[in-house]
């Protein structure tokens, strides 16, 4: 049977059922369960960023992050996965022919997980360089079959030239178990070890080249490989927020013709203006962050489909649209665990996940609103550069 | 009246208060002359409603500053300018008795009574001469300058060889300032804060004092009344909380008013009278709260200023910063507060005559005073929570 694009949305609300019967043990394990893994591969959800070269269906960053949010209604540990697997199969396909075929050739399946963060070493050798490093938080790396790691690119006398993004097969990692955590506690995002593991040059790219969309990819006329790559990296991470807003807004909502308001005349909450009040502010928040999401995944697309290199005042646009979009889903969660009561917080209810998952992935460094805006602001006063390079 | 009477605090709130209805009378007048009238000018005079801070020895009541936001705050209820004007120029009166003696005498030795107007800040220049100093300067913003008899005038200070030796303020009588009349406002309206102008004017040495020299706690004149503890309150603080109490008693004037103008009224195009409809009831809580919060913010802090002052003065940086952003916090919820009240009045409310529009727009240009900018206060006060320098000397 092939399948294609088309309908994968409607597939993943199909397995739905599936993700959110995983959930808690999905928490228990701190990773997610290998069926929901196996039942996204089923469907393809994790085809959409690799080239059409290798069966992929390379399509774009809106999709992209309509698939993280159709995910995340069922389990946000499983959309952030995913969307972390599949943002760095866009990277593998912003790299050269070879590295492509090292990933995907023999394996169109491939996964790969990354962490852009180069706290590693290396030293020059022939042909490549020699790498150990520890990163931190590397989501996907137990559902992954390579890792595309940060490291320090030097020259013969051990001089820091650049940084790089290195591919590893997971065959030469290790994984440390250090993801204890309050909220997203499914993603398994532990730290992954390299011990004097040789990297062939061709598996490195120069970030400063992906920074400025210079890609060594050959195939030039592939316009998803053209999207600017940092805000690709900032945007998807917004995509399971969504998806976690969008769910507690049809939970509180289904509910409200059920419950009441615990010691008021109201034996319903849908007749109460403070809970019909709190629906329409929650569900104006969840329609801004999708506002903002697609806005900016707009941004990325046409600007890849004309072949036009975003400029600065864009992409910094990005980064803080990203940042208003888990604001705005995040406080439309907090509205909706208000306006449902105490019992938002019972063990045995969804929105006190999906309120965790919401508050901790509004906290990467990358997302959190606070610096994004900050580089935004200085952007519209015509400030080029200065407190981040990831923009 | 006698001058030597003392005042106690609930007489000079009770005269303050009595003149509500009269104030509320003028206020729409008053916005729309640009300036006080000569007559609430008299009236505050006559209730002491401007000395409630000033120094006994210079025929003040030397009350503190719970009574200085008591009594400015009902001058709210009934006029926003008219308590802008009474509040500044309260803390000009203060200020003035931290000046040198032949100074402070100059203004009030003749006459008790005087109105001092100001612009603190160090816009003009003034250079040090043998036996004072030569000032200029333009200084926007003189709020009650043309109803005053003297100016504080703020100025960098340089010597002959043009080197910047300090700042500070210059007593200077009005009548030798030229008063633009440029006072073209939304907010505040009445409050005729025009821009006055020196081209050149020579300044006695003891009609000055040296601002850093203030902040330290460090001035000729505050020896001159020891037992008038109010003088030795922080003084950063107390200029910033005279901003403030005029917006306490306009945002519970609005409050006040709110049941009024929605009364009768029901929600366009549906059958709900709008004073039984929840959602109404929701907002006014909201607005209330908001406006108390406010309250009990700026009555937190003229408290703790009060107590430092009887206690002798003495206030860390760290708790200055946060009297100064408490001041700003405050304003930005009697703000939110008045916002809520004057949406939730609908169209009736935009109506120039509507006591709800005139307390918004009096209440927006009081949080748009430079030192009541949230985002400034809240860098200083983060920087200071930090244990970095302050990025600003008054604090």
């Amino acid at each position: 049977m092939t399948q294609s694009i088309d309908g994968l949305l409607e597939r993943i609300a199909a397995i739905r059922p599936i993700l959110e019967k995983n959930a808690n043990q999905t928490e228990r394990d701190r990773r997610v369960v290998d069926e929901n893994i196996a039942a996204l591969k089923e469907i393809g959800a994790f085809k959409i960023m690799v080239p059409k070269r290798y069966g992929g269906w390379q399509t774009d960053i809106r999709t992209k992050l309509e698939v993280s949010r159709e995910v995340a209604k069922g389990c946000g540990s499983t959309a952030w996965v995913t969307a972390l697997m599949n943002v760095c199969a866009f990277f593998v396909g912003c790299m050269n022919e070879q590295a492509q075929d090292d990933v995907w050739g023999a394996n169109p399946e491939a996964r790969v997980a990354g962490v852009f963060n180069p706290t590693a070493t290396s030293r020059k050798v022939d042909g490549g360089i020699i790498v150990t490093g520890a990163w931190n938080w590397a989501s996907g790396s137990y559902h992954a079959d390579w890792s595309f790691v940060g490291v320090p690119i030097n020259n013969e006398d051990g001089e820091f030239l650049y940084p790089a993004m290195a591919l590893i097969p997971n065959s030469e990692v290790t994984i440390e178990d250090t993801w204890f955590v309050s909220g997203m506690r499914g993603t398994g995002s532990n730290t992954i070890h390299a011990d004097d593991v040789f990297v062939p040059d061709h598996h490195l790219h120069w970030v400063p080249g992906l920074l400025n969309h210079e890609y060594d990819t050959p195939f030039k006329d592939e316009a998803l490989y053209r999207s600017a790559f940092i805000p690709v990296a900032a945007l998807i991470l917004a995509g399971p927020q969504l998806g976690l807003a969008r769910a507690a807004l049809d939970y509180v909502i289904e509910k409200g013709h059920k419950r009441g308001i615990a010691y008021s005349e109201y034996e319903l909450q849908r007749d109460a203006p403070t809970f019909q009040l709190a629906i329409s502010k929650a569900a104006t928040l969840v329609d801004t962050a999708h506002l903002f999401a697609y806005r900016a995944a707009a941004d990325i697309d046409d600007a890849a489909k004309s072949g036009r290199t975003m400029t600065y005042a864009e992409r910094a646009r990005t980064r803080n649209d990203t940042g208003h979009v888990a604001e705005s889903a995040r406080e439309a969660i907090r509205v909706l665990c208000s306006a449902h009561g105490a019992s938002s917080f019972a063990e045995a209810s969804p929105m006190q996940r999906i309120w965790r998952d919401s508050e901790i992935a509004s906290r990467h460094a990358v997302v959190a609103p606070e610096i994004s805006s900050l580089i935004y602001g200085r952007a519209l006063m015509g400030f080029t550069e200065g407190v981040s390079f990831l923009v | 009246m006698s001058m030597t009477m003392s005042t106690t605090a609930s007489d000079a709130v009770a005269r303050a208060r009595a003149l509500i209805p009269e104030l509320r009378e003028r206020a729409a007048q008053t916005a729309l002359d640009r300036r006080l009238p000569q007559v609430n000018i008299d009236a505050l005079r006559r209730a002491g409603a401007l000395k409630t801070i000033q120094a006994t020895r210079n025929g003040g009541h030397a009350l503190g500053i719970r009574s200085h936001l008591d009594v400015i705050s009902a001058l709210g209820q009934g006029c926003g300018s008219t308590a802008w004007v009474a509040g500044v120029v309260q803390a000009h009166s203060w200020l003035l008795s931290h000046f040198p003696e032949q100074g402070q005498d100059d203004v009030y030795g003749a006459n008790r009574d005087a109105v001092v107007a100001a612009v603190i800040l160090p816009r003009g220049k003034a250079v040090r001469t043998a036996d004072g100093f030569r000032l200029e300067g333009v200084w926007p913003f003189g709020s009650g300058c043309e109803r005053s008899d003297w100016l504080l005038l703020g100025a960098m200070v340089f010597d002959a060889d043009g080197n910047e030796i300090d700042q500070g303020d210059f007593i200077v009588p009005t009548s030798s300032v030229t008063l633009k009349d440029d006072w073209f406002v939304s907010g505040l309206a009445g409050t005729g804060s025009c821009t006055m102008v020196v081209d050149g004017l020579d300044v006695p040495a003891h009609r000055f004092l040296s601002m850093p020299g203030l902040i330290m706690g460090n001035t000729p004149g505050a020896n001159l009344h020891n037992d008038d503890w109010v003088v030795r309150c922080a003084p950063v603080p107390v200029l910033t909380i005279a901003l403030c109490g005029g917006a306490i008693g306009i945002a519970k004037q609005a409050l006040a008013d709110f049941p009024s103008v929605i009364k009768g009224k029901t929600i366009a195009y549906t059958a709900d009278p709008q004073d039984l409809h929840s959602f109404t009831h929701i907002r006014l809580g909201d607005a209330a709260s908001r406006i108390r919060e406010g309250e009990l913010l700026l009555y937190a802090v003229a408290d703790e200023l009060d107590a430092t002052g009887q206690a002798g003065g003495e206030v860390p940086l760290l708790r200055r910063a946060e009297m100064r952003n408490d001041c700003a916090v405050a304003v930005r919820r009697l703000l939110e507060g008045v916002e809520i009240l004057f949406r939730e009045s609908g169209a009736t409310g935009v109506r120039t005559s509507s006591p709800i529009n005139r307390a918004l727009a009096d209440i927006q240009t009081t949080n748009n005073h430079g030192l009541m900018k949230l985002e400034t206060n809240q860098e200083m006060y983060g920087r200071l929570l930090l244990g970095l320098e302050p990025n600003t000397p008054l604090i």
